[in-house]
């Protein structure tokens, strides 16, 4: 699988501030890329970049085999782009805006009539079509934006926040579509919906603060990344559940132990591929010593324990001035 | 090509749909055809008003329609202008403030295209507007005055509105290019139109080499008369067409550097 998204020191300055601060990222063809970040990270500035709104302090930037920061146009025949906050012209009818789209990639009249037809069905807007787009609501406008950026058959889509403004319905159809596109092209997507993130994009890439901190195939990051862990609750006396706790740390696939006074135990493992060996022994250690179990939850980490881990282990600037040290 | 053909439909049904077109060429025909109608009135107004000035008496001449068609000429000089100001100074800044630019500039198209269809569809539509007006205070000036006036000096001057227009025109695009909100790229427009247009005055020799001269009576009159040749008006046309390019050239540069 070849890369369609190439970003090699990728780097946007303004003043002193670095926005993206070399920035190396590889997008293979044909699959959902996501691209997670707190706030101010630098996603939507990225994106921007590789869609030619706006050219790098430093670094290229290619994408379907052209260079954007040089010749964005001819890359733009090849992308569609939905901005976070999309907004369209209101006075035009939802098919004239996409046929509109089709004309500026220079599709011939009926293939961009028939093009906008289907699209509007494909998003859910066929109704919707005759209708001006000042009258739309947010999430209609959501669904138009990702129609016309879908409506070149572009190679790479690249979609800020496309689920933002939908509501659960919407944003499982969306989910959907997304996934259904990906045999056509390449989807490079934002959300701070990191479940959707996780149930669609097969990679993903982490940024902060302009800097990659993670990435990769979205599996192998969570097994990486986060910590499988099991989480007990226990009945029985006191002495028993501490002679419990004794023969866990004994065992190699225990990274930490949590117990509280309420025989509740929380046990983190080395990685995701000893859940099994530790999934059989823990209740055999409960049962030989007398315990009754009555929350036994193998918890295999998500998405978005993977982002609260990576980010908040990143030093983050202190947004008040620190409290002076008092000396009694 | 497709994208500037693209550009110049859109824009064009989007000044019929929000009515600018409507705006525009009622505007201008309002401002023209007052110079007919007052002119065709003005002797019964004073008339009318001197009743009050007791003992004063007041002759005016007979009013020509060569007076007529003096007054259109001054009456095209401010007021469209105002209009053009109005209607256009969103016309980049309104895109940039709403968003929607963003849809049409990650297409393939570039910058200087937009930027040009803009300014072409607009350019279409005031030299629409100046045909309609020049036509329509013609036939009244014909229609309420007894004598008549000579069409080709006549068609020569309202040439110089056009280059006079489409410089005022391209003053506009350029700071709705500069500005991120159409208020302050109007504001700055009206004042770079009234310290334009003063300056030129001031600076000796210059009145006669833009645009501007055609709205000045006194010359108005020697072409009117043919006590000076249509042809004089050249250089003031070309100047007026080359400024109006100088002006959107640099709206396009700007525009090209211009973050989005």
């Amino acid at each position: 699988m070849s890369d369609i998204i190439v970003c090699q020191g990728l780097t946007k300055q303004y003043g002193l501030r670095k926005v993206v601060e070399n920035l190396d990222l590889r997008v293979p063809e044909n699959i959902v890329f996501g691209f997670l970040g707190p706030n101010g990270a630098g996603k939507s500035t990225t994106m921007k970049i590789l869609t030619g709104q706006i050219k790098p302090t430093a670094g290229s930037a290619q994408v379907a085999g052209s260079d954007v920061t040089r010749n964005s146009r001819e890359a733009r025949q090849h992308i569609g782009y939905l901005s976070e906050m999309p907004n369209f012209y209101s006075w035009m009818k939802g098919q004239e805006l996409l046929e509109f789209a089709g004309e500026l990639f220079g599709l011939n009249p009926p293939t961009r009539r028939a093009r906008a037809k289907e699209l509007l069905q494909l998003v859910g807007l066929a109704e919707a079509g005759q209708r001006k787009v000042g009258g739309y609501s947010g999430g209609m406008r959501q669904r138009l934006g990702i129609a016309q950026a879908l409506v070149n058959r572009p190679k790479v889509v690249f979609l800020d926040e496309p689920v933002s403004a939908l509501d659960p319905l919407g944003r499982r159809d969306v989910l959907n579509l997304l996934d259904n596109i990906r045999h056509e092209a390449t989807v490079f997507m934002s959300s701070h919906v990191l479940a959707d993130v996780d149930k669609v994009c097969e990679q993903v890439s982490i940024l902060d603060r302009g800097r990659v901190i993670a990435a990769g195939p979205t599996a192998e990051l969570k097994e990486r990344s986060a910590i499988p862990a099991i989480a007990l609750e226990l009945e029985g006396s006191p002495a028993a559940i501490e002679k419990l706790g004794l023969l866990l740390r004994a065992e190699s696939w225990l990274k930490r132990l949590t117990v509280s006074d309420t025989g509740r135990l929380k046990i983190e493992l080395t990685s995701a591929a000893v859940m099994q060996v530790a999934g059989q022994r823990v209740p055999r250690l409960v049962s030989d010593l007398g315990l009754s179990m009555r929350v036994f939850q193998a918890a295999v980490p998500d998405l978005e324990d993977v982002f609260m881990q990576l980010v908040s282990r990143e030093e983050r600037p202190a947004e008040t001035p620190a409290r002076p040290e008092v000396k009694v | 090509m497709n994208g500037t053909v693209a550009l110049l439909k859109k824009e064009w049904l989007e000044q019929w749909r929000t009515s600018k077109i409507l705006i525009l060429v009622l505007g201008f025909i309002f401002s023209g055809l007052q110079g007919p109608i007052i002119t065709k009135l003005l002797p019964d107004i004073i008339k009318s008003s001197s009743g009050n000035l007791q003992g004063i008496q007041i002759t005016v001449p007979e009013q020509t329609a060569l007076d007529a068609i003096l007054s259109y000429f001054s009456q095209m000089a401010a007021f469209p202008s105002l209009i053009v100001i109005l209607v256009v100074m969103g016309t980049l800044a309104g895109e940039r403030e709403r968003g929607t630019q963003v849809f049409v500039l990650t297409k393939p198209v570039s910058r200087t295209q937009f930027i040009l269809a803009k300014y072409f569809s607009y350019l279409g539509i005031v030299a629409g507007a100046i045909i309609l007006t020049a036509a329509a205070s013609a036939y009244y000036t014909l229609l309420l005055f007894s004598n008549s006036y000579e069409f080709g000096p006549f068609l020569a001057l309202n040439l110089g509105v056009i280059a006079y227009s489409s410089y005022i025109l391209a003053l506009v695009v350029l700071c709705s290019s500069l500005f991120k909100t159409p208020v302050a790229a109007g504001g700055v427009s009206f004042v770079a139109f009234l310290v334009l247009d003063n300056v030129i005055k001031l600076i000796p020799g210059w009145a006669g080499i833009f645009p501007q001269v055609v709205f000045n009576p006194g010359n108005a009159r020697r072409i009117m008369t043919g006590a000076a040749s249509p042809g004089d008006l050249a250089l003031p046309v070309i100047v007026g067409f080359v400024m109006a390019a100088l002006l959107v050239g640099l709206a396009c540069f700007n525009y090209e550097k211009r973050e989005m």
